[in-house]
């Protein structure tokens, strides 16, 4: 195994103070001996698989994770599996199962595209091989990049729903995205588990009408370390970006949530939101919140949202009128905020399966 | 809809006018260490001083300009003067301050403010202040207002250098390094334990010379349990070249007291306006900023409070008003160290006719400040498509007893609104104005009347010309 070397991912699109630790983050990579993760694909009949991508394709799109990462990432991708919806009849449907082992650097690179008037759902499941990896805390037993590139075609709608359930992992995710006219681009992601996750997404609303949706659920523990930067770029009239974000964290777990609204000149009519609702847990995490909006159109409207912190009063006094104790409060509640992201997924066998882990927590 | 005020006629015309410095001291263009021992010995510095700005200076040559903020090209330091001196001592009486300045703060409404309003004033021209005073009652209580040279030699000099830079000190940033090195001017109050002064205190800034830099240092220690409203104000002539000013504001607010913090800042749209304010509030304390920011070319301002006593609390309410060349980088910061402290703020930005506005922030909440509470609301308007509005807060909480709220919007002028006050017989320029002044009304309530008519007058003048 060759040496590491750092890079930097997730950049905020505008610079703030330095001492705040938020610009950016510094990860490891490794250039040689990098492979694909064991893969399950199971496709609709619709669905084309194809693996032409030329490297113009690659570069067209903006990385959420930034630059370096797809520099790095387009270095040691093997290839790239692509998946194209093309019948506006059927809804296309992609499983892709990510199986991992310990000690490993991984990298796998997809494409994603619905031609016009065309729907796919995608659901990638980020897990280990065996489970003798145990949970013990600690460091990464393997590393895995994974990049995703998003194309959604006129009227066209692709819902991508990536879920982590490695419980050793360090993941680097990265998607970038492009939407036309009155396309939809649906991002649905839970973090169960893992040691360290660093997700990127930068989606560009290039169509006049185009959607941006992205619901966030994590859960993050044990000094577990989550790195999270969305962008959603608003070019198009009319377009429209709603990204949410529910989370817990809890024994000294780490989060940095970065979003950013970029209203672009040329996008009147446009609406952007951001919201985030995370619950502390514990004296020893470290929430930090960047929410960015950024502005060059004069018709549009964006806002944002924040609550962090201990469960309100008024919610904690209702659950104890009901019999609930606080401590069964906080349980229930931070189950709830990711089971309302975890429901919004569609596929009832993984749903039960993610819920009925998350009650056995 | 004319103000029968004596600030009715509030023009840009009234800060274009100047003098020349004919006769006034100065020192060469540039920064070296032998500039930095010209202006201590002019100023008859104690050694310690001369010490400070000598290791300042050598902190400000090792640290590199920011990168996350508006650019600084146009700002060239070897070609700002860092003091010029008037050619006159300061004193407690207007008659006995030279005519070109007497007119000059006369024209901008000081004597008269200070006779109707003020509790005391402090005038500064360029790198010195020239008039100090307090009203007799006030300095009857115990309370000093005076001018930070005089108190560095005083009765109160131990109280001066225990406090001055150590809550700021020069390794903050460049531009405070670059302050330790040639401050000059700036004010100097103490209230005593109990105090409260019931009508606000004054100084006012004036830069009249081209390409020169301001850089006053205000002290302010307000003791245990004593109450005072401090009010700053600043202006410029117009040149074509780059001046600068870079003050540094120290807030010491102890146990059970409160200081409001007032600024309307109206600097010209040559100036880089690169200030630092930062208040340390003590157990069950109180700490009000209200800023309007309007002049300069480039801005950064970001007061910042740190609650370390428990129970102590934040108030910030800001204006920032973008227009034409303008680049403005505002915000806060506010660290929550105590436990059940509280914080909140209100910040309104408004961007027009290609003016830069950036809204940028940070609230930290340690792990000490347990029952901590905060919310930020930020809203910003766009009055065209060729302006420009950015939001960038930062939260960072470390402690899950926390309560924090942040809440940003921005949007545009409705036209439903503008059309029902046109169909009101109302013409749509003022229309426009009187939505943005209802807009900026979270601040001006705040001010003294006096000065919420100047800024509202300030906002009419920005919109002048906003149709078409």
């Amino acid at each position: 195994m060759s040496e590491l070397r750092q890079i930097n991912v997730d950049p905020l699109p505008r610079l703030t103070w330095h001492w705040c630790k938020v610009n950016d983050v510094s990860v490891k990579v490794c250039d040689e001996g990098v492979v694909s993760a064991d893969l399950n694909v199971v496709l609709s009949e619709n669905v084309t698989d194809t693996t032409v991508y030329t490297e113009e394709e690659y570069r067209k799109l903006e990385s959420g994770m930034g630059e370096a990462f797809a520099e790095y990432g387009y270095k040691v991708s093997a290839k790239t599996d692509s998946f194209r919806a093309d019948d506006p009849d059927k809804e296309g449907s992609v499983m892709l199962n990510l199986g991992y082992d310990k000690d490993r650097w991984y990298f796998n690179s997809f494409r994603l595209e619905a031609a016009d008037n065309c729907n796919m759902t995608v659901i990638m499941r980020y897990k280990e091989n065996n489970d003798d990896m145990g949970s013990t805390g600690g460091e990464p037993q393997f590393h895995a990049g994974v990049d995703t590139r998003v194309h959604v075609g006129k009227k066209a709608k692709i819902r991508l729903i990536q879920i982590h359930e490695s419980e050793n992992s360090c993941i680097y995710n990265n998607v970038a995205s492009n939407v036309e006219d009155s396309g939809k681009l649906e991002i649905i992601h839970v973090v169960l588990k893992g040691r360290e996750v660093y997700n990127g997404c930068i989606s560009q609303l290039e169509g006049k009408r185009s959607t941006l949706e992205i619901n966030m659920g994590y859960i993050a523990e044990t000094d577990a370390k989550i790195d999270i930067n969305y962008v959603a770029r608003h070019i198009g009239r009319e377009s429209v970006s709603d990204i949410l974000a529910n989370g817990v964290l809890n024994k000294g777990a780490r989060k940095c949530f970065r979003s950013t609204v970029d209203f672009i000149t040329g996008c009147p009519g446009s609406k952007g939101a951001e919201k985030e609702d995370v619950l502390l847990l514990d004296d020893d995490v470290v929430n930090k919140t960047v929410p960015l909006i950024l502005c060059t159109e004069e018709d549009v409207e964006g806002e944002h949202g924040a609550t962090i912190g201990k469960l309100s009063d008024e919610i904690l006094f209702y659950l104890n009128t009901r019999g609930v104790d606080e401590k069964l409060a906080y349980k229930l509640m931070s189950t709830g905020k990711i089971a309302s992201i975890v429901r919004l997924i569609g596929d009832n066998e993984i749903t039960k399966e993610i819920l009925d882990d998350l009650e056995a927590k | 809809m004319k103000e029968k005020t004596r600030v009715e006629d509030v023009d840009r015309n009234m800060y274009d006018f100047r003098y020349d410095e004919e006769g006034y001291y100065k020192v060469d263009k540039g920064l070296t260490p032998a500039i930095i021992e010209q202006i201590s010995k002019e100023k008859n510095d104690p050694e310690w001083m001369l010490q400070l700005r000598l290791e300042s200076l050598k902190i400000y040559n090792e640290m590199p300009i920011p990168d996350w903020g508006p650019p600084l090209d146009g700002l060239d330091m070897d070609n700002i003067v860092t003091y010029v001196k008037p050619n006159t001592p300061m004193t407690a009486k207007w008659s006995e301050v030279p005519d070109e300045i007497k007119e000059t703060f006369e024209k901008l409404g000081i004597p008269q403010a200070e006779r109707e309003s003020l509790a005391g004033v402090g005038a500064q021209y360029d790198s010195e202040i020239v008039y100090h005073n307090i009203r007799e009652e006030v300095a009857a209580m115990g309370v000093i207002y005076t001018d930070l040279e005089s108190a560095l030699w005083g009765e109160y000099a131990d109280m001066i250098r225990k406090h001055f830079m150590k809550l700021i000190p020069a390794t903050d940033h460049k531009f405070m390094a670059l302050h330790g090195a040639v401050w000059s001017g700036g004010s100097f109050v103490y209230v005593p334990p109990g105090v409260k002064v019931e009508i606000p205190l004054q100084s006012y800034f004036r830069l009249n010379a081209p390409g020169a830099g301001q850089f006053e240092h205000t002290l302010i220690i307000v003791d245990e349990g004593a109450d005072l409203h401090f009010i700053e104000g600043c202006s410029a002539p117009k040149y074509n070249i780059a001046n600068l000013h870079a003050g540094c504001v120290e807030l010491y607010v102890a146990k059970n007291a409160r200081l409001r913090y007032s600024t309307i800042e109206n600097w010209s749209k040559n100036m880089y306006n690169l200030n630092t304010k930062r208040a340390l509030v003590e157990e069950g304390a109180r700490m009000e900023w209200v800023s309007g920011s309007f002049g300069s070319h480039t801005g950064y301002l970001y007061p910042m409070t740190i609650l370390k006593g428990d129970y102590s609390k934040c108030e910030f309410t800001g204006i920032t008003f973008a227009g034409k060349g303008q680049n403005l980088d505002t915000g806060l910061k506010i660290v929550h160290t105590g436990k059940n402290t509280t914080s909140a703020v209100n910040t309104k930005s408004i961007s027009k006719d290609g003016g830069l506005n950036t809204m940028r922030s940070s609230v930290l909440v340690n792990a000490s400040a347990e029952n901590a509470k905060s919310t930020v609301d930020c809203a910003s308007l766009m009055l065209d498509d060729f302006s420009c509005s950015d939001t960038i807060p930062v939260m960072d909480i470390r402690t899950q007893s926390a309560d924090i709220g942040h809440e940003a919007k921005i949007g545009r002028i409705s036209d439903e609104a503008i059309f029902y006050l046109m169909s009101r017989g109302i013409p749509e320029e003022d229309a426009r104005a009187m939505i943005v002044s209802g807009f900026a009304d979270n601040v001006s309530k705040e001010l003294p009347l006096e000065y919420a008519i100047e800024m509202n007058n300030l906002i009419r003048l920005e919109m002048v010309g906003s149709i078409g």
